[in-house]
């Protein structure tokens, strides 16, 4: 180690070492010399018996520098002298090298970055790795829990452990008299800033005073960005008193700037204990329970059997045994549900179901699973995008070396040796590559920001370029100098110097071949990155032209909480039929309608049924289901089939009964006629069971990509809980004639309800699909540049074998063929190359898809339309590229280049 | 008129030119390269012919095998010379090295006896 550390610090003191042992070597020589001059030689002899003694000081000089490993740096700055000035030679070439390189490592940089945010990028808190998270050890995904369950962990662990937390809840703020605003809330346990290591920028965090079931004291903590947004700076909002949700709570804390959420891609404006959550009125993203043995409590601090938390745990070296403590939490509340489920398969499961700790250094995400698939297209597509890069940037050095035959074929005589003309042709590209991963460095921090608004609508990341991704760029440029390096060092180790003087560039057709073959795959893989941008686009419109089951440009809908605007629910009746006054009060509105969760509102309601008919295909499941008041059926244009809608006589207290989807009467009935029929939650037939009473289409309402869930629907009145959160205005005339006077009078008429944004239908189905179509736009841009590559490439590699069939074209015009005949016979020439790429990508294009990797990623295989529009497309493109090589075929002066060989 | 000597000086082993160096630092203590050349010469009665400038990137070598050390001074001719010496792990590798070459050129003397007693 010593010895090495000795040789690298040699290699700095190079010019020093060569100086000292230069004077060394000269008092040596003199030293000789005085010595053979005292014995009696004349100075003559003495000087010239010295240099034999001492021996040849040139050889000496050179083992030194070997020695001091001078020689291998030397040749190595000379080859960069010599690159840079080739380089430099052809400025032109270079600069389309750099911007081709750019592309491929600048879509490379900003794939990383991109992934960095979503994947690798840990919480902004102390020793991130030390978070767990609880999962169902089955399905891998974060457990929701009882707050008992929380509280029971924290015993088991000890405090400064347990970080739990509610679902992202939207609450309305009001600030003295301002109008009322919707905010991000989350409800958390009061040890959970402790348990995260996160001190509040300002004032203090909670503590377990404030999170005491029946007794929250009515403390938020808020965070930088919204305090500064609401009252000018995070100072100015400390001690401050808000409503939220109607209930007055004192601003006792800003939290740090960098911190906006415990999962990724949120950004929580609020945080209030879960002791808040009956005062707060906060009842969604939960899973409950109810049994017949006694009613669930509205306080659901207190209630074993809804489900509304997840938890990190943080786990240290002097953790007790974390996963034990979890398992032990949870045993009491799966025995409250276990008495709660009267369903003997239901109870099965719930006595198996276990739960495990994951580690979650960055939290946990649903977004990260629904990334999935995009992330792999787009790395796919990055992947191929570089391969396609190496292949051109290949191609063009490779008939940039040919031209440089001669020069290689001097070296080579002169002892240089292959490996020598490799390594500096290496080097060259090595210099190209670095210039390129500048560029693209330049291109990422422009791409980035733009890219994950488009791949992560909605999502606040923190993305940047860091130093895993310099390091990411170092390793690509390596290894794309390496891979474009191949094809010309492939070429330099079997050119033959003396070939190489006369003028011949050697090796007869196989240089040819390699460049056709580089053509060839480039063009293969741009038809079939063309092929997917054009079949995810179909698929796309597709989705977006299919019959969605409702009228989607004449409604306008928006959702709304009634419950967080802290209207109590004996009120939501009245509540709904003023909104409705109000909404028919405006020009042009014709007809208004409420539903529960409504259509592409990302709010949904699942429960467990049961079917009485017992000659059903299916006897239970669980199914989603949705509520909503008689006409809303019309408002919203969905029909009924087969049967009859809800009327005004389906209410409280008469005979229950239920609409259900095509696809519910098909799965649970088959062949049996579905109307009439009974279902009902309970495991036993009871006075509460449903009758269906028609049948409606199945609408895709989670989403326009989701299959159309089997649902039912029950009439608002009959559920029990009559609140709506989803308003739909059926009306005439423009959407944005109407808008404006519909939103001012119902913030005119109903200040305290926050309504969401108000979207058609259509509007809806468009942002549902944003994800898709962003990717779709990613990928036509990707196909386009691969377009563009394999022009460039098809370009260089016909001007080459221009350059090399001049002898052969000039013959062929001197006896007689017309400059057209040579013009068509290079475009030929070109359609040839590209239709043998065409054919592979076609190829490609239809048997990818069938590998099981893939079909998770490309959801079925590009129809033939895309593939053959694709391969139209890049021969267009070829040929654009061609008609400038055969044009110089076809300006070739025989006579001259006759005479000149 | 001066007569070149060396004409029976045989050509030194590949490998030993190291431990000569060494060896003859252990006995002189600090020396210049010229001291250390003319030294080898004199001990081996002008046996060992020593092209004197491969000892430079031999000490070059040694010094970054942290063998030497080297620090500049004045030659006993008041010339500038830099002195070399012995480092402590230099002289372990000397005994070392002196230890193997007392084994490998007793083994060759052994071969070399047991031909010529044959013959």
């Amino acid at each position: 180690m010593r010895a090495l550390l000795h040789r690298l610090r040699d290699l700095f003191r190079r010019r020093t070492i060569a100086c000292e042992f230069e004077e060394e070597m000269a008092q040596h020589v003199a030293e000789l010399e005085a010595r053979l001059i005292a014995r009696g030689a004349t100075p003559a002899e003495a000087q010239a018996a010295a240099r034999r003694e001492f021996g040849n000081v040139l050889q000496v000089r050179e083992d030194l520098r070997t020695q001091a490993g001078f020689r291998f740096w030397d040749e190595l700055a000379g080859d960069g002298r010599n690159a840079i000035r080739s380089i430099g030679r052809r400025p032109g070439f270079a600069v389309a090298i750099v911007g081709i390189l750019g592309l491929g490592l600048g879509a490379a940089a900003t794939l990383h970055g991109l992934l960095d945010a979503i994947y690798l990028r840990p919480l902004p808190v102390p020793r991130p790795t030390e978070l767990y998270a609880v999962v169902n050890a089955e399905t891998d995904r974060p457990s929701r829990m009882s707050r008992g369950t929380v509280r029971r962990l924290e015993e088991h662990l000890g405090p400064r452990i347990v970080a739990a937390y509610s679902g992202l809840e939207r609450c309305t703020v009001q600030i003295g008299a301002k109008t009322a605003t919707r905010a991000n809330i989350r409800l958390v346990n009061g040890g959970f800033f402790n348990a995260l290591g996160i001190t509040p920028a300002l004032g203090r965090g909670f503590t377990a005073r404030d999170d005491v079931a029946g007794q929250p004291t009515n403390v938020v903590l808020v965070s930088t960005a919204w305090a500064t947004q609401n009252f000018g700076s995070p100072a100015s909002a400390l001690g401050q008193e808000v409503l939220v949700n109607r209930v007055p709570m004192s601003v006792e804390g800003i939290l740090p700037a960098d911190f906006r959420d415990v999962t990724l891609g949120g950004s929580i404006d609020l945080w209030c204990a879960t002791a808040q959550q009956p005062a707060l009125r906060i009842f969604g993203n939960s899973s409950q329970s109810e049994g017949d043995d006694r009613p669930n409590d509205p306080d659901w601090n207190r209630e074993e059997r809804i489900s509304w938390i997840e938890a990190l745990v943080r786990i240290r070296p002097d953790t007790p045994s974390a996963r034990m403590a979890v398992e032990r939490a949870w045993t009491a509340q799966r025995d409250d549900l276990i008495l709660a489920d009267t369903d003997p398969a239901g109870r099965e499961r719930l006595q198996h179901r276990r739960w495990d700790l994951a580690p979650a250094p960055g939290g946990r995400s649903h977004f990260r699973e629904g990334f999935h698939s995009t992330g792999w297209l787009f790395t796919g597509v990055v992947a191929v995008m570089l391969l396609l890069v190496c292949m051109n940037v290949s191609g063009l050095l490779l008939v940039r070396s040919m031209s440089r035959h001669r020069e290689i074929g001097v070296r080579l005589a002169l002892g240089a040796g292959s490996f020598r003309v490799v390594r500096l042709s290496f080097v060259e590209t090595l210099f190209l590559s670095m210039a390129g991963g500048g560029a693209g460095w330049l291109l990422a921090t422009w791409l980035l920001p733009p890219t994950v608004r488009l791949l992560a609508p909605g999502q606040e990341l923190h993305v940047a370029l860091g130093e895993a991704s310099l390091l990411l760029m170092a390793g690509l440029i390596l290894l794309t100098a390496l891979l474009s390096a191949l094809g010309p060092a492939l070429w330099i180790s079997r050119v033959q110097p003396l070939q190489a003087l006369s003028g011949s560039r050697g090796l007869g057709q196989v240089p040819v071949r390699l460049s056709r073959l580089l053509v060839v795959a480039q063009f293969a893989l741009a038809v079939g990155l063309v092929a997917v941008a054009t079949s995810l686009g179909e698929e796309v419109q597709r989705s977006l032209a299919a019959d969605p089951g409702f009228e989607r440009d004449q409604v306008m809908t928006a959702a709304f909480d009634p419950e967080s605007a802290g209207y109590e629910a004996k009120d939501v009746a009245a509540l709904l039929e003023r909104l409705r006054t109000i909404a028919l009060g405006v020009p042009g509105v014709k007809a208004v309608g409420f539903a529960s969760n409504g259509i592409l509102a990302g709010s949904m309601s699942t429960s467990g049924i049961h079917v009485r008919h017992p000659q059903a295909v299916r006897k239970e499941g669980e199914y989603q289901h949705d509520a909503f008041e008689p006409g809303y059926l019309r408002v919203v244009g969905m029909p009924v089939l087969v049967g009859r809608d809800f009327t005004s006589g389906d209410k409280a207290g008469t005979q229950p009964v239920a609409l259900v989807s095509a696809s519910f009467a098909r799965e649970i009935f088959g062949p049996i006629d579905p109307i009439g029929q009974a279902f009902g939650f309970d495991v036993q037939a009871s006075p509460r069971d449903w009758t269906i009473v028609g049948i409606v289409p199945d609408v895709p309402v989670n989403g326009l990509r989701a299959r159309a869930p089997a649902m039912c629907y029950f009439p608002l009145s009959q559920t029990g809980d009559p609140s709506a959160h989803f308003m739909a205005v059926r009306f005439d005339g423009s959407e944005s004639m109407i808008q404006p006077g519909l939103r001012a009078a119902l913030a005119r008429d109903e200040p305290g309800l926050v309504l969401g944004s108000w979207k058609t239908f259509q509007e809806r189905m468009t942002d549902d699909l944003s994800g898709d179509l962003a990717t779709t736009h990613l990928a036509a841009v990707f196909g386009g540049c691969a377009v563009l590559l394999t022009g460039a490439g098809v370009a260089a590699s016909l001007g080459y074998l221009v350059v090399l069939r001049q002898r052969e074209l000039a013959l062929r015009m001197a006896i007689g063929a017309s400059p057209s005949r040579m013009l068509r016979s290079v475009l030929w020439d070109s359609l040839r190359t590209s239709l043998w790429g065409g054919s592979l990508g076609l190829a490609a294009v239809w048997l990818v898809p069938t590998l099981p990797a893939i079909s998770t990623i490309i959801h079925g295989r590009p129809g033939a339309l895309p593939a053959i529009v694709a391969t139209v497309v890049a021969l267009a493109a070829a040929i654009v590229a061609a008609w400038f090589p055969a044009r110089r075929a076809a300006c070739i002066d025989p006579v001259q280049m006759l005479k000149s060989d | 008129m001066f007569v070149n000597m060396s004409n029976s000086r045989s050509d030194l082993l590949q490998g030993t030119l190291d431990l000569l160096v060494l060896r003859t630092l252990d006995q002189l203590g600090a020396q210049h390269g010229f001291g250390i050349a003319r030294r080898i010469e004199q001990v081996s009665a002008h046996v060992l012919a020593l092209n004197q400038g491969t000892l430079y990137p031999a000490l070059l070598r040694l010094q970054q095998q942290g063998l030497i050390d080297s620090e500049w001074g004045t030659s006993e001719n008041n010339r500038k010379a830099r002195f070399y010496s012995l480092t402590k792990k230099g002289r372990t590798q000397l005994t070392q090295e002196i230890a193997q070459w007392q084994l490998v050129s007793g083994a060759v003397n052994d071969v070399v006896g047991a031909a010529a007693v044959r013959r």
